[in-house]
């Protein structure tokens, strides 16, 4: 028996995971532990979330067969958490494991990270296949340019400062804001020239370096100008942005082809990935055969990847895995949640499928707390938010109700059976189950689920649900279709506004008790103020 | 060193360092330094950051574009605006060029054989480079023995070249902190010793320490 650590620290998006002979057990992330998001653009350390696996599994670091660390690292932390005996591992190499390595992939693989810049790169591109990475490609962030950080610097000035001086929007945090918006922007030439002379491609090279501060450099002059007093603005450098990164990344991985044109598979990596609309029009590209996003696509993600290919190196893992799905946390039994329960002052009663679809039916705003917590970004099912998503006014309500001002619309969960029927591409269906990726909706749709429906571009961000990937979504979506006829509802992640999604039983109840929830649904029993 | 394109002041010095002002209507510029390494035309992106448009005698440290290398190194500065059509648009380039130019240079160095052999050094450097230099010692013999010696009211030094064995400063901030393993660099800054030398001195033998300051 081998039990392997990986750990990724120093950064924003400290996690830690835990391989077992071969086995995912655990991946956690430290922000559900700290509840500081993204650890507010500050170094954050995987100390809670090892505790917690710890905890879980009685396996402790310092006594694991492997301790693997993702780069960058603080030794000092390393040797804290780890002892003197660990192993590090490149940042955009882990990256890639976790993406090849999770993908299920087949056959000759293309694998690609992309990201702001992690150790010395900001990109790698590695050929796949029978269970072999080898490198062929990588961008070194000290003399290239990094998409990434046009992103993360852009998001950190468009909507200005406060009087503090701390920028509205967060890096790190809010660029899903800035993508969200983009579809009620329109294309405009000079933001594209502006863009352009921030960051430009050209075979295999991302000119100019020092891309953050360019950035902020354009951004700081242009809004000492007035440029972006006007939304309409924000919404159309947003817009031009998106289609700047989509025409950039599309250029690069169409060379990538032009080398490698027998790898028309794609495991993709990296914070820019996180980009779902961009991952849509990578999957339309006529070329390629599939998709896969790794679910913690972000730095979240680089424990799992560096753990991962410690087990290869061990022929633990010989092939690439797939994913049944990412309840990689911790669960809390029935008997644990009675006694959390019991500081606060709720009904209780046995949960119901067929009552919960009824209320999903009548508008009731449901808390959704199953199970493991997901690893990466997304909520997927345990830590969820659950309603109907055939009124129009949902999204306000859901917004008001979260104290958030997101203009992106909320995701839709589908019955498997229905994808093809709603949605116009029937490729990368895999990547679909964690939502990592966009599609268009079919007209006769669009006006049914309009909640879940980004208006400009018909496109929605669906997670595919299967019997095997959560049986009890599964049941409750048959039981809502039976009565609706919808086979989709509305999912969000379980979490207010600036807050990371939920972890514990507690957080659920506090906000069911603050009435963010109409009904909060934990384990085997239905809570109710 | 003044530079004036249409209604924008440059003021470069490189005296105690690189530093670089910039006055215009803009409110803001960026100052980027690239070097071009012996025998190489591919400049080497060092450092950029933006400045905010104010003149030198006006300006606070954090407001002005500053490199602190001491040593020689064949560098470029080049400086750009933001045009709200255009972008990013280079306004004026300096590559380091100290032809027919005052250049000092200070030996700090007790030892008079020593300071003899760093002189010679000096001329190979000014031979080279084609630059008029003035040498200061603790020496009152070999200072009076340069003929720019007496010359230096109201001269405007290209560049000042430091030469001894300076420890490291606490101030070298941009020394990589060898601690974080693996962590971001943006540019080709050296992992160097002290803003005074390319290299430690420690490991470098008398002629090498002041070829390694002057580039020879």
């Amino acid at each position: 028996m081998s039990s392997i650590y990986g750990f990724y620290c120093l950064s924003h998006s400290a996690s830690a995971s835990l391989i077992v002979d071969g086995k995912i057990i655990h991946c956690a992330e430290e922000e559900r532990f700290t509840r500081i998001k993204a650890a507010d653009q500050y170094e954050s350390y995987p100390q809670l979330c090892s505790e917690r696996i710890e905890k879980a599994t009685g396996i402790r670091v310092k006594e694991a067969d492997h301790k693997m660390f993702a780069l960058p690292i603080h030794p000092d932390f390393g040797d804290f958490l780890a002892g003197p005996n660990y192993e590090t591992c490149s940042h955009h190499t882990a990256h890639n494991y976790s993406a090849y390595f999770t993908s299920g992939m087949e056959g000759k693989v293309l694998s690609i990270s992309l990201d702001g810049g992690g150790e010395n790169n900001t990109s790698k591109v590695f050929l796949c296949e029978d269970g072999k990475m080898v490198e062929v490609k990588n961008t070194p962030i000290c003399s290239q340019g990094s998409l990434g950080l046009l992103w993360a610097f852009v998001t950190n000035t468009i909507r200005g400062y406060d009087p503090n001086g701390n920028p509205v929007w967060k890096m790190l945090k809010d660029e899903g804001k800035l993508m969200g918006m983009a579809p009620n922007g329109k294309y405009n030439e000079r933001y594209q020239k502006i863009l352009k002379s921030i960051i430009s491609y050209k075979d295999f090279v991302f000119s100019f370096p020092n891309t953050g501060f360019r950035t902020r450099f354009v951004m700081d002059s242009l809004f000492a100008q007035g440029e972006f007093n006007d939304f309409e603005n924000i919404q159309d450098f947003a817009f031009n942005l998106q289609v700047y990164t989509e025409e950039v990344v599309l250029q690069f991985i169409d060379d990538l082809h032009k080398l490698f044109s027998d790898h028309t598979k794609i495991c993709l990596s990296g914070g820019i990935f996180a980009n779902v609309k961009l991952n849509q029009k990578i999957n339309e590209l006529p070329w390629v055969e599939e998709i896969y996003i790794t679910p913690p696509m972000g730095d979240e993600g680089l424990s799992l990847g560096v753990a991962l290919k410690k087990a290869v190196e061990l022929g633990e893992i010989v092939e690439p895995v797939k994913f049944e799905n990412v309840y990689l946390g911790f669960e809390y039994s029935d008997s644990e949640v009675l006694k959390i329960s019991q500081n606060f002052d709720f009904t209780r009663k046995p949960y119901n499928a067929e009552e919960i679809a009824r209320d999903i039916d009548a508008g009731k705003i449901i808390g959704w707390f199953q199970g493991k917590m997901e690893y990466g970004p997304r909520a997927l099912g345990a830590r969820s938010i659950l309603t109907k998503a055939t009124d129009p006014e949902t999204h306000s309500r859901l917004n008001e109700r979260l104290f958030r001002n997101d203009v992106m619309p909320f995701a839709p969960m589908v019955l498997s059976e229905y994808f093809d029927e709603i949605f116009t591409c029937s490729k990368s269906k895999y990547a679909a189950e964690f939502m990592t990726i966009c599609y268009t909706t079919k007209e006769e749709w669009i006006e049914k689920i309009p909640a879940v429906i980004q208006k400009t571009d018909k496109t929605a961000r669906p997670q595919i649900i299967t019997q095997i990937n959560n049986r009890r979504v599964w049941d409750l979506m048959n039981k809502y279709n039976e009565i609706s006829n919808i086979p989709v509802i509305l999912n969000t992640s379980f979490n207010i506004h600036n807050e990371p999604i939920i972890e514990s039983p507690e957080h659920a109840f506090t906000h069911l008790q603050n009435k963010v929830v109409d009904k909060l649904v934990i384990g085997n029993y239905v809570y109710e103020n | 060193m003044f530079t004036k394109i249409d209604d924008i002041t440059i003021q470069m010095d490189f005296n105690n360092g690189i530093k670089v002002h910039v006055k215009g209507p803009d409110l803001f510029y960026y100052v980027e330094i690239y070097e071009y390494e012996k025998n190489s035309n591919v400049p080497k992106y060092l450092e950029g950051h933006q400045i905010h448009s104010i003149p030198m005698d006006e300006a606070p440290f954090w407001k002005q574009f500053k490199f602190d290398a001491r040593f020689y190194m064949d560098f470029e500065i080049r400086i750009s605006r933001v045009d709200r059509n255009e972008g990013i648009q280079l306004v004026h380039t300096h590559r380091y060029n100290d032809r027919g130019r005052y250049v000092k240079f200070e030996i700090i160095n007790k030892n008079k054989g020593e300071t003899e052999l760093w002189v010679d050094r000096i001329n190979k450097y000014c031979e080279i480079h084609k630059c008029i230099p003035v040498i200061k010692t603790d020496f009152t013999d070999i200072n009076h023995r340069n003929k720019n010696f007496f010359l230096t009211d109201g001269i405007e030094y290209y560049r000042t070249y430091k030469i001894g064995r300076f420890p490291k400063a606490s101030k070298d901030f941009k020394t990589m902190d060898p601690r974080k393993k693996g962590f971001l660099w943006f540019g080709f800054w050296k992992i160097f010793w002290s803003y005074e030398h390319p290299r430690n001195w420690k490991h470098l033998n008398s002629q090498e320490v002041v070829d390694d300051i002057l580039g020879l």
